[in-house]
């Protein structure tokens, strides 16, 4: 309680605030533009926030990941295009509401409901990711192992729906990963005679070129396709209380089914807000009007979209295991922050820790106040034409690479990876499960030859040890409960479109 | 026959073969104590075993042949382009500097999206270098290149 007390303390100075507001804005504006990721959104902003210290840079960080999840209902709402896949199950609802009339009703009901969704996430981080570590600390080399196995095992859930392009995505994010001095032996290995490949591919390269370079290289594609037709006036109305005590529970609901399918790893706020969809629907006494402008299909996904923030920051902050590509990228701001990933990190930095946890709430405080105030105004960036947007975006990408250790050869590497990852898209290979290659790999690598020098080389030690055959164990009930989310994902998608 | 799976089948077999001849130079070590080729041989075995799947997996399925027009030509030129763009960026950054270059990529950008007002395209092209070297440059500290032209 102490230190959560001095998380709160250490963000409530202006400038930590103030750049939670703007990081919450931002997002919200990248969010609600389609095309633009909020992976994309975290990744350019990282080297922004390389020279700020670990609390400023994560309440920036941290505003953008709730803003966005929250702004991409605006653009499903309003023109039946989600900003983020989070927002897909907020169109079956949501733009019905607005082809009534509603849409200022509409909104204000996923601005409130994504606030407490968002704050039901962290109030289970806050609890959760303390005792997760507690068990993680009596971790040695064959538990790691195991772990990063667990981790790898995201892979098949972030697949999308080829399994063979999946694993081969994340195989290669592990091959790279072998760029770079042997970690156990110090040898240089495909390191092409460059003095740069030795300590390695840079994480911020790879994810700049993967998810944002190669992002402006598929909205040039369409840049010329792209114009959003807004024929309702907004006019938000805000739900009276007597209403929002009456949805309560579906909310606390959606909360917590947001907040554990966001804390599994893999499933994301896409997967959250449609099981709680489907939930809401299930349960409701008039499941008919569902599709049809139902407020209760509105409030369902919006409020699990965004509890996921802090579901998926509980395997982050305690395990280091990213749970979609938002993770992964703060995972690689983590590193790059100096802080040590893993189950040390919150014994190691407790306040840091706690602070990202008070961030994290108070962007969805400030998100209250942007979303009902501003959100006349954020509507108006769906105006915004991708012909200016995407030279600022590019420019950003090449000078945020070269910002992290100022030399020129981690753009070449940004670029490259740009198109590799456009070339991925083209041929339907996954992005994220790359990044989780790169990630956890060095992990898998280091953590089984060091186990299997403890052991004589005896592979047994894998599964002997009573945390590391759990480990194991998890990874595959996790695998076993993706294969079921993503199969109820498709029946939700397919009855609705029977509407 | 899909041909994106035959596509993707020969690169991850292309890339496996091509990582197994530079891993010859490293030491393998043992099953028990494995080397620094170990992990990444393991890795481009399973990358023959993909490719192989996606190679036999789209003859299978092949009843109707698909071709790979996922993007039209003008798109395709235009993506290329920026791609080429970015290249000639980037190497004409240490000799011109970063805020002549920024100036010249931000318009040569827009000119290629078809924005037609060339007053937009200048003001567009300075502001935004300004405000990124403003933020990079003043309140990060990123010392940009000056470039050997000016410097």
């Amino acid at each position: 309680m102490d230190l959560l007390v001095k998380g709160f303390l250490s963000i409530l100075v202006p400038k930590v605030l103030l750049l939670n507001f703007i990081g919450v804005g931002v997002g919200i504006v990248v969010g609600a533009l389609p095309g633009l990721t909020t992976t994309m959104a975290v990744a350019i902003l990282v080297p922004l926030s390389f020279g700020m210290n670990p609390v400023s840079a994560f309440a920036l960080l941290l505003g953008i990941y709730a803003g966005a999840v929250y702004g991409g209902s605006i653009s499903a709402i309003l023109i039946k295009t989600p900003g983020t896949p989070a927002a897909c199950a907020t169109i079956f609802d949501g733009y019905p509401l607005c082809q009534q009339g509603k849409a200022g009703e509409a909104l204000a009901w996923a601005t409130i409901c994504s606030a407490i969704g968002g704050c039901i996430g962290v109030i289970f981080l806050i609890f959760l990711s303390p005792l997760i570590t507690k068990f993680a600390l009596r971790f040695s080399a064959p538990e790691y192992f195991g772990l990063a196995v667990f981790g790898l095992t995201i892979i098949i859930s972030i697949s999308g729906d080829d399994l063979v392009k999946g694993l081969s995505s994340g195989f290669l994010g592990i091959l790279i990963s072998t760029i770079g001095l042997d970690p156990i032996r110090g040898i240089p290995r495909f390191t092409f005679n460059q003095i740069y490949l030795l300590s390695g591919i840079s994480l911020i390269s790879a994810l700049i070129g993967l998810f944002a370079v190669s992002e402006v290289l598929s909205v040039t594609e369409k840049i010329f396709q792209q114009v959003y037709v807004i024929k309702e006036k907004i006019k938000i109305t805000l739900p009276k209380w007597s209403e929002i005590k009456h949805n309560g529970g579906l909310i606390i609901k959606s909360g917590i089914i947001g907040t554990f399918i966001g804390a599994l790893p893999g499933a994301g706020a896409d997967i959250a807000a449609f099981v709680a969809y489907n939930e809401a629907k299930r349960s409701s006494k008039t499941p008919e009007r569902f599709g049809k402008g139902a407020i209760e299909g509105l409030i369902a996904p919006e409020t699990a979209n965004n509890a996921v923030t802090g579901g998926a920051m509980i395997p982050l902050l305690s395990l280091a295991i990213p749970g979609d590509p938002v993770t992964a990228v703060l995972l690689g701001a983590l590193m790059i922050h100096g802080l040590r990933p893993g189950p040390l990190l919150l014994t190691e930095n407790p306040e840091v820790v706690y602070s990202f946890f008070a961030s994290l709430f108070v962007a969805n405080i400030f998100l209250i106040f942007l979303g009902i105030l501003g959100a006349r105004y954020f509507v108006r960036v769906l105006y915004l034409s991708k012909k200016l947007l995407i030279p600022i975006i590019l420019v950003l990408c090449i000078v945020g690479s070269y910002a992290v250790s100022n030399n020129l050869f981690d753009v070449k590497l940004t670029i490259i990876f740009g198109v590799l990852g456009y070339i991925m898209q083209k041929l339907n290979f996954p992005i994220a499960p790359v990044v989780l290659g790169i990630v956890l790999g060095p992990i898998a690598e280091v953590s089984m030859r060091q186990a299997l020098i403890m052991s004589k080389g005896n592979y047994a030690i894998f599964f002997i040890r009573p945390i590391s055959i759990v480990l194991l164990i998890l990874a595959i009930i996790c695998l076993y409960i993706s294969f079921k989310q993503r199969k109820s994902k498709t029946e939700v998608i397919s009855s609705s479109q029977d509407h | 026959m899909k041909k994106d799976d035959i596509l993707s089948g020969c690169s991850l077999i292309a890339i496996s073969i091509y990582f197994l001849r530079e891993s010859s130079s490293l030491p393998p070590g043992s099953l028990g104590i494995p080397g620094s080729a170990f992990f990444p041989r393991l890795i481009c075995f399973a990358f023959l075993i993909f490719g192989g799947i996606l190679i036999i997996r789209s003859f299978k399925k092949g009843k109707v042949e698909k071709k790979i027009a996922l993007i039209s030509k003008q798109d395709l030129t235009r993506v290329l382009a920026v791609i080429f763009l970015c290249v000639i960026y980037l190497f004409s950054i240490p000799f011109l500097g970063f805020i002549f270059t920024t100036i010249l990529f931000i318009g040569f950008l827009m000119l290629m999206f078809q924005v037609k007002r060339i007053g937009i395209i200048i003001l567009w092209s300075f502001l935004i270098t300004l405000i990124i070297c403003f933020i990079f440059k003043i309140l990060l500290k990123v010392p940009l290149p000056i470039g050997t032209f000016f410097s």
